[in-house]
């Protein structure tokens, strides 16, 4: 009894106590750090004429006294900047003016170490918002160090760097490798005019705006911008500035994040002679990026050896933020942007997972860090010291200016008259009033699946504040990265680490010692093998947000004992193994040291693809018209219209060759195309498709109809736009002789908006039957459609017989696609149907009736589906069905307890019935829509909630009612990962959501196939939708997945996919050419793919 | 004593004398400041200019009835506007010019947003009538009530509501011919099945469809280009001249844009101004009270002006959706300059033909039928958006000063603006030809 009362009040006391946090705040009390970016509006400079005014300041961390100890180095935009020394045990000492650095113009912005004369001295790069005042860019440069105190002397003009610019940060990087450092300065533009004009302002010239790059050409810095192809135009909102060898070829490249309307740039370096910038030539290699990016991050997050890119926007997580803050345009004035020469963009943050192959698959909903409020500083680093890399973000902004009440009523009320007059300092009170909105800075730690969890509460005391600039950096040596924290109108934030108190984590500590002309070997790069597991780091100082680091490496072991080894390449390619290191040191790696060959020579990229792109051989261009369904209804959350092209192939003029029938969009024909002996081929038949060219084609099929044993082709057409007529009717082409005709009356009794067409001999009579299915009625969205069941009377008559043979599956969703298998083993078929709103339903054929099952399993399975593909993939004697959905990688997201619901109702009494669709976010269920969109359709609302705080506080059932949400017709999805159901026997599945791959965009296509010969089906995913509402951004990040069967009754992602399904991919064909296996598919709106399966 | 006595019974009498309630008398300053109050509203509401010549024409269409019931100089409008039944009779005896105000204010308030600003102006109206005439005021506002109850069961059937659901305009961006979202923020078309809903007095939308604008070319001397040119030359040149050119002052006056979006640094907001609708009814105000019109001539000069202006903009709106010409400024980005910015913000419709036109066109007409066509006036309507007074000697000479100024703005081509008053003093004259308003 006593032993119990002690151990209760042991748990008691336990839990009074505060949980320790991973990181300490230290107070400025004991570290003696008191600086703050103290920022006021001036009548010179405020809110209204300097658009970055509430921007931050950057800091950066480097030893300046070569003491062994990292100093910081704090930017104030407005006042005296300081540099504080670090005397140890985390105190420091301002010693800005004895060591000379006394900038403190007005506007500073972005600050880079570099030690730019190799004398071993750390210097310093400041960028300032100079062409206001014609002031200039200072490069302090480290004159020695006496007792203990460098001193500095700006150099600028000396090195041809004294530029006057609106410059928000600079990064020092040899990017030809001449063994020297050159520069590229990052500019922003002021032009005040949110108007986006057209894209190919960015190949203007803005002498203040546009970035430049310098060539060091023996100490002197010269302007090469133009000549290596850099944007240098106005529109360059240029925020965030990273450099990485992202494709691996031994070449830094350079990531810029713009603000606003422009494209972030990816420079992909070309062997240093100039660059290319891929996000403006090619939209699918990144899909979306960040719509206002600021700062930006490139690192390894999943030990691939391959550099990610992470770039931060405003996204508010809270979701009244959310709701009062300015979004997206809607779809038909996005498309409009679109054409005007930009890539997509949306408000996110936006991680891009390097696929090695020049793609990268943007996947920050599904990693779950998607939106953290107004941020500023990525900082991607393994805080924990695990192995893994972890994340810190900081937030925070002085005044709102997007928030839609303060742009809509509050501004106008109080600046109309007056900004016209010209601002006084008494107006700054209105200043004030725009939204404040500070936030807590985030930490998210790494789960080693791509994915990242928030641990700020666990991790650090929160605080909301207004912070920028952050670095990361070991300041009392013990082995993990402290961080240090730039903030408005708030004293600095030192955060010390307390990882190494944790047991079981390790560390090593990397310095170098570079070649003459790049001591700290900026652009090194270094990849520990733990247990077979690379950790990859590239030594740049240009990192988080305006800031810099030390040229310097911390890698988190985890709880081994030894690095197995440590390969450095340093920039000029050559490179240095070492085994069997411990950790817990630091050491310095020598360039003399290294072996004198380049590293990228030695060992070249892994290529073990079991696909690859080929050139295709044919010119047909699938051309879908841009689509309508949003202007019919702005609230949907995807359009139905873009469901082709499903191709079909057969050896069609049975002469040994595969040929192909492609479906083609609204008013483009479709082609039959026929295969020369040299792999090219034919367009045959022209005229006859040409005759319903104006059908979109939706899905197709080569099946013997009439039993003559040559392959006939049956056709269905869809693009919910047509609600009657030929467009919509099926077409069942007979085949004589190598040569099709249209049958004037098969089908023709049915006019169907088709998903889907699939043959089979449901009654075992020996010819082939027909399913049509449909997923949409064009008259509204989500409406149930009718399904078809035909019967084949051996001779090529298809007789309608749903309501006879499958009465539940005629009204049963809006089915997407079929499988038909002997599920049961009793002879017959059956009937697998997927669809969107409806759970995977199996319908039992007797040999008379087709049986619609209650299967508990599958009961809560509703879903986005699109495909089915059913297979013993377990090799257990059953069917197992694998289901491809909308993904895990939106908004959305959708639980049986926390569903995604349509509600379809005549909300406003106007007699038409409007749709309108929820989802749950943190346990709330939400519209998606936009109030301007929700009250365009119902005014109602606005009488109700005029402000758009108060519409963000109401919740559903005010803003709807509850009877008229009551009454209304619902649907439900409970399910968004695409997901594999293994067959438990006895009709009983078990759901698993497929990896990662499979879920950062829809699934619309899979193909069964072995593709490692392991006698094993694998499975081929393409997916990708970019119909769909922009406040959900757009489906783009898939590019083709091969996933393996583990044998186990699983899948794993194959590694080493070098091959490329880009854009809205709807259909895999299997299709030999020149005698080796190829795969063909079909893009909406774009020229078909073609992969060759490697030997 | 005695005197006391009488005294006492002098004051009592006197004293109860006091407490009989004095008869409310509604001038016509109390609509004009009613109207006023309803204009600020919608301009926080953010009513764009069709939606808000609705707004002025239901609540004066109800008090102008309750007026021809009790005033024998007016007739009511049953069977001269579409749909519209008699008001039902007030079952004891009225103050009408009271009630026709309940009525405005009332049906006013169900049509803007924002009810509550128009509660707090309409309670302090009724506790002070309420202290002075409590059943005059009681009655007045049942009848009131019913009224305007009445006229939103007329105004529901309008197909209003239907048209919120209708779907989007769709941008044709193949052709170069046919609008686009326009810069700074690229709204959607607005309104664009405005033509569905139910004119009051024209037959149908397309009664006044104008003759079609210049055929689209981009070919230098084709009459399309020519106009573009023009927009292009006279922007450049009152530019030149500065805020201080007439022309630049002209288009300024007559911008009434509800919704400007404006950037500085990185505020964005919206400036607010009244619409083309509301600019005529101020004019109509300015006019009531130089001529000294009492309640119920003032009542019967809003309805019949708010009448016009209506049609006007169902009319301009059908043909603006039909033709779906391209805005200079998408021309003049593309082809002239892209730096180019018009002097006005273009506005987010199709262009022709100028709704600013169509509709001073109409008011001008319907003002003029009233006031005669030599009606001199100082126009104030904006200053209480920092823009001077103008002056001008006859409705006809502001309408025309209307039109033109959308051209100077740099928003329209001639024809939009030349063809487009055509088109609404042709709709204005219609309108008032088969309104029978007054008594003969």
């Amino acid at each position: 009894m006593l032993r119990l009362i002690c151990l209760l009040i042991i748990i008691l006391a336990a839990s009074c106590q505060q949980d320790p946090k991973l990181f300490n705040k230290i107070s400025s009390e004991a570290s003696n750090i008191t600086f703050q970016n103290t920022i006021s509006n001036t009548s010179q400079l405020n809110i209204l004429n300097y658009l970055y005014f509430y921007n931050g300041a950057g800091v950066a961390a480097g030893d300046f006294n070569n003491d062994g100890l990292a100093d910081l180095y704090f930017v104030a935009n407005q006042n005296q900047d300081k540099l504080y020394l670090n005397k140890g045990n985390l105190e420091f000492e301002d010693v800005s003016k004895r060591a000379n650095l006394l900038n403190e113009n007005n506007w500073t912005t972005g600050v880079t170490t570099v030690d730019i004369n190799n004398d071993g001295l750390l210097d310093l790069y400041i960028c300032l918002v100079g062409a206001y005042s014609e002031s200039k860019n200072l490069l302090y440069v480290n004159k020695g160090i006496e007792n203990g105190i460098p001193t500095f002397e700006n150099e600028s003009a000396k090195y041809g760097l004294d530029i006057s610019s609106y410059a928000t940060q600079a990064v020092f990087f040899d990017f030809d490798l001449d063994g020297d450092l050159d520069m590229f300065l990052l500019n922003h533009s002021v032009h005040p005019n949110r108007t986006y004009g057209k894209g190919s302002a960015r190949k203007t010239y803005s002498k203040e705006s546009g970035d430049i790059l310098f060539e060091n050409r023996e100490g002197i810095f010269v302007d090469v911008s133009k000549e290596k192809g850099i944007f240098q135009g106005k529109t360059g909102y240029g925020l965030g500035l990273s450099v990485s060898d992202i494709n691996n070829d031994g070449y830094p490249d350079i990531y810029i994040g713009n603000d606003f309307f422009e494209n972030d740039y990816l420079y992909l370096n070309q062997k240093g002679q100039t660059f290319k910038e891929i996000i403006s030539t090619n939209s699918t290699a990144l899909g979306h990026t960040s719509h206002y990016s600021m700062g930006n991050a490139i690192a390894d997050i999943n030990n691939d050896s391959r550099p990610d890119i992470l770039s931060l926007d405003m996204l508010p997580e809270d979701l009244e933020t959310y709701k009062v803050s300015g979004m997206e345009f809607s779809y038909p004035v996005y498309e409009q942007y679109l054409k005007n020469g930009y890539s997509p963009q949306y408000m996110q943050n936006t991680l891009h997972i390097n696929n090695g192959n020049e793609t990268f698959s943007e996947s920050a909903y599904l990693s779950g860090i998607s939106g953290t409020e107004w941020s500023w500083s990525p900082l991607i680093a393994d805080f924990n010291n695990n192995g893994a890399k972890d994340l810190y973000i900081t937030n925070g902004i002085l005044g709102a200016t997007n928030n839609m009440d303060f742009i809509n009523f509050i501004s106008n009320e109080k600046i109309q008259n007056k900004i016209e007059n010209g601002l006084k300092e008494t107006d700054f009170q209105l200043f004030k009033d725009i939204p404040e909105r500070k936030a807590s800075n985030y930490f998210y730690v790494n789960n080693r699946d791509n994915t990242f969890s928030n641990v700020t509460n666990s991790w650090s005391s929160t605080k909301a504040s207004l912070s920028n600039g952050a670095v990361y950096a070991d300041l009392d040596n013990d082995g993990d990265l402290d961080i240090v924290v730039n903030n408005i109108n708030e004293t600095a934030y030192l955060l010390e680490n307390t990882s190494n108190t944790i047991p079981s984590t390790n560390y090593l500590k990397v310095g170098f010692n570079g070649s003459k002309l790049n001591r700290d070997a900026i652009g090194a790069k270094l990849i520990a093998y733990i247990h077979s597991e690379p950790l990859f780091f590239e030594n740049y100082t240009t990192r988080g947000y305006l800031s810099a680091v030390a040229p310097k490496l911390n890698i988190g072991v985890g709880a081994s004992k030894k690095i197995d080894s440590l390969v450095v390449i340093w920039p000029n390619g050559f490179y240095e193994k070492q085994f069997n290191l411990n950790v817990n040191q630091e050491i310095t790696l020598q360039y003399s040291e290294a072996i004198q060959q380049n590293y990228y020579n030695n060992f070249p990229p892994r290529q073990e693809s079991y696909l690859s792109n080929v050139p295709s051989p044919i010119s047909f261009k699938h051309k879908d018209p841009y689509t309508l369904d949003f202007n019919k209804n702005p609230l949907i959350p995807y359009a139905s219209s873009n469901w082709g092209p499903k191709n079909a192939v057969i050896d069609f003029d049975n002469d040994g060759l595969d040929d192909v029938f492609l479906s083609g969009g609204k008013s483009q024909a479709s082609a039959l195309l026929i295969q020369n002996k040299d792999g090219t081929f034919r367009n045959t038949q022209k005229d006859l498709f040409k005759q319903t060219a104006l059908n979109e084609d939706t899905s197709s099929l080569f099946f013997d109809a009439n039993l003559d044993k040559n392959p006939d082709l049956l056709v269905v057409s869809g693009g919910n736009e047509f609600k009657k007529g030929r467009p919509i009717s099926p077409r069942l082409y007979l085949n004589t002789n190598g040569i099709l005709t249209l049958h004037e009356t098969a089908f023709n009794e049915i006019e169907t908006n088709a998903s889907s067409v699939k043959a089979v001999d449901f009654d075992n009579d020996g010819d082939l039957d027909v399913s049509i299915t449909s997923n949409s009625d064009p008259s509204a969205f989500g409406k149930t459609p009718e399904q078809f069941l035909f019967l084949n009377d051996g001779d090529g008559t298809f007789k309608n017989i749903t309501s006879e043979y499958a009465k539940a599956f005629q009204f049963i969703g809006n089915v997407t696609d079929v499988a038909w298998v002997d599920l049961d083993s009793n002879g017959y078929k059956d009937l697998i149907a997927v669809g969107h709103w409806m759970p995977v339903s199996i319908f039992l054929n007797s040999g008379t009736a087709l049986e619609l099952q209650n299967t508990d399993t599958l009961k809560h399975t509703n879903g986005w589906w699109n495909t089915v593909q059913v297979n013993d993939f377990d090799k257990d004697g059953d069917f197992d069905i694998v289901v491809g959905n909308w993904g895990l990688n939106t908004r959305l997201q959708a639980t049986p307890d926390e569903p995604i619901q349509l509600y379809t109702n005549d909300f406003d009494n106007n007699g038409k019935e409007e749709s309108i669709v929820t989802h749950f976010y943190n346990g709330v269920e939400t519209t998606f829509s936009t109030k301007e969109e929700l009250t365009k359709q119902i005014p109602l609302i606005n009488k109700k909630y005029l402000s758009f705080e108060a519409f963000a506080k109401a919740d559903l059932n005010q803003i709807f009612s509850p009877q008229k949400l009551e009454n209304a017709k619902k649907k439900e999805c409970f399910e968004l990962a695409s997901s594999y159901l293994e067959n438990i026997g006895g009709l009983r599945f078990k759901k698993m959501s497929l990896p990662f791959s499979s879920q950062i965009s829809s699934v619309n296509t899979i193909h069964v196939d072995d593709f490692n010969k392991d006698g094993f089906l694998d499975l081929l995913l393409a997916g990708n939708n970019y119909e769909i509402s922009t406040q959900l951004g757009r489906l783009d990040a898939s590019h083709g997945s091969v996933l393996l069967n583990d044998r186990l009754g699983f899948f794993k992602m194959a590694k080493n996919q070098n091959f490329d399904i880009a854009g809205p991919a709807r259909s895999i064909n299997k299709i030999k050419m020149n005698n080796k296996v190829h795969y063909i598919i079909g893009i909406n709106n774009k020229a078909p793919i073609f992969l060759i399966q490697n030997e | 004593m005695k005197y006391i006595k009488i005294l006492v019974v002098t004051i009592c009498v006197l004293l109860s004398a006091c407490k009989q309630a004095e008869p409310l008398v509604i001038e016509a300053d109390e609509l004009h400041h009613s109207i006023d109050h309803v204009i600020k509203v919608m301009i926080h509401d953010i009513f764009s200019p069709p939606v808000a010549s609705r707004i002025f024409a239901y609540p004066n269409i109800a008090a102008y009835e309750i007026v021809a019931l009790n005033n024998s100089k007016y007739t009511s409008l049953v069977g001269q506007l579409k749909g519209l039944t008699p008001i039902p009779a007030s079952e004891t005896p009225v103050n009408y010019q009271l009630a026709a105000l309940i009525s405005h204010i009332e049906l006013s308030k169900q049509l803007v947003f924002s009810e509550e600003k128009i509660e707090i102006y309409r309670d302090s109206l009724y506790i002070s009538w309420k202290k002075k005439n409590r059943n005059e005021f009681l009655n007045a506002e049942t009848y009131g009530l019913q009224v305007a109850d009445h006229i939103s069961q007329w105004m529901d059937g309008d197909n209003y509501k239907q048209t919120r659901t209708m779907s989007k305009f769709h941008v044709i961006s193949e052709d170069e011919g046919r609008w686009q979202p326009t810069p700074p923020s690229y709204m959607d078309g607005l309104e664009p099945h405005w033509n569905k809903i139910r004119p009051f007095v024209i037959d149908s939308a397309a009664q006044f469809k104008p003759t079609p604008p210049p055929a689209f070319s981009m070919e230098e001397g084709s009459d399309f280009y020519k106009e573009l040119q023009e927009v292009y030359d006279i922007s450049n040149r009152i530019t030149a001249e500065g805020d201080a050119s007439e022309e630049v002052q002209v288009a300024q006056f007559w911008d009434c844009n509800p919704y400007v979006s404006v950037t500085r640094g990185h505020l964005m907001f919206a400036t607010k101004k009244i619409t083309p609708g509301a600019h005529w009814i101020g004019i109509t105000k300015i006019a009531c009270k130089k001529s000294e019109s009492n309640f119920d001539d003032s009542v019967f000069t809003y309805a019949k002006t708010s009448l016009a202006i209506a049609d006007a903009f169902i009319s301009c709106w059908d043909e603006k959706y039909r033709s779906n010409l391209v805005r200079p400024e998408t021309l003049i980005n593309t082809y002239f300059n892209d730096n180019w910015k018009p002097i006005l913000q273009t506005p987010p419709f199709p262009e022709y033909s100028s709704g600013h036109s169509v509709v001073s066109g109409a008011a001008s007409i319907a003002l003029n039928s009233i006031f005669g066509n030599e009606f001199s006036f100082d126009d104030t309507s904006e200053l209480a958006y920092g823009l001077p007074m103008r002056h001008f000697e006859s409705f006809d000479a502001a309408a025309d000063e209307a039109a033109i100024s959308r051209m100077y703005g740099g928003i329209h081509y001639r024809s939009a603006v030349e063809i487009g008053i055509q088109q609404g003093r042709s709709l204005g004259d219609y309108v008032v030809a088969n309104l029978n308003m007054k008594s003969k």
